[in-house]
């Protein structure tokens, strides 16, 4: 009998669990419409941009020292280039959902300086003239983007 | 002896939460993306704008390479990959055929605010889904 019970109380725990998951999982929209998203060239331009971005902040002897330890490990690598794609592409007007922090609570306490903040956006804009992005294109994200600056500039 | 059956069960029940979550949530246009890996290597010795310029285009020409930067010094180059097709001793060969180079030994705490108990549940979920294999 209390074997039964048993049974029953753990089969009801794992159809519980599945209908929870399954009703929690998100339900993105792939639609796209003539937006800065699409004018960059979609999921994979950004993709490659940011990844020129990454290998661009990863060599540069300003600020490279804020990201070692992310960029040496996988997972937080593959993490911190979601997070970069997910809010570029969401910025843009595209598919995506950024899932991260946000920029001041990412920030706060690392006293990042406005030299530092420059470094970065010099490394983007590195990596958008390296895929030849259209300078209104270039200035589109460049204007979504810039006021994050005040969450993270001197948290 | 109840009570270790009871953890049993629920580590399994756990587990198979886990997995249906990993195998049943709808992937983001991002999560469809392959996986990079990032290599960085420090430079040493000189060399020109010719070499320089041959080299960006023989590694950016690479199957699996997305993206690859000498700083404006000349004394760190970054590679950004896909470990499934290109490997880290392959692009190590290449570079070092053109500069000498030594891969940079990168600190393993600290950095930007990606945490790694939230990078460590993203891997294990990753690793758990079937459809990214």
């Amino acid at each position: 009998m209390k074997t039964k019970t048993f049974r029953f109380f753990s089969a009801t725990l794992i159809m519980l669990s599945i209908v929870f998951i399954i009703s929690c999982s998100d339900n993105n929209d792939d639609t796209t419409s003539a937006t800065l998203y699409t004018r960059l060239g979609g999921i994979d331009a950004i993709a490659a941009v940011t990844d020129q971005f990454l290998a661009n902040v990863a060599a540069d002897s300003k600020i490279n020292a804020r990201f070692e330890a992310t960029v040496a490990n996988s997972s937080r690598l593959q993490l911190l280039r979601n997070n970069l794609i997910d809010q570029i592409c969401a910025g843009a007007g595209g598919p995506c959902q950024y899932k991260g922090k946000t920029m001041l609570a990412a920030h706060t306490g690392m006293n990042i300086t406005q030299d530092e903040f420059n470094a970065l956006v010099g490394d983007l804009v590195a990596a958008l003239d390296k895929f030849n992005v259209p300078e209104k294109e270039k200035n589109d994200l460049l204007a979504i983007l810039g006021p994050m600056q005040s969450d993270i500039v001197g948290k | 002896m109840k009570a270790m059956r009871f953890i049993s069960a629920m580590l399994v029940v756990a587990f198979i939460a886990l997995f249906a979550y990993a195998n049943l949530r709808q992937l983001t246009i991002t999560e469809k993306l392959k996986p990079v890996n990032l290599v960085s290597y420090s430079l040493t010795g000189n060399f020109d704008q010719h070499i320089r310029d041959n080299l960006e285009r023989k590694i950016n020409s690479v199957t699996g390479v997305t993206a690859f930067t000498i700083n404006p010094e000349g004394t760190t180059a970054s590679v950004i990959y896909h470990p499934g097709e290109v490997t880290e001793d392959a692009l190590s060969v290449l570079l070092s055929e053109y500069i000498s180079i030594q891969k940079k030994e990168l600190a393993s705490t600290g950095g930007c605010p990606v945490h790694q108990v939230s990078a460590s549940f993203h891997q294990l979920i990753t690793q758990l889904d079937l459809r990214t294999r």
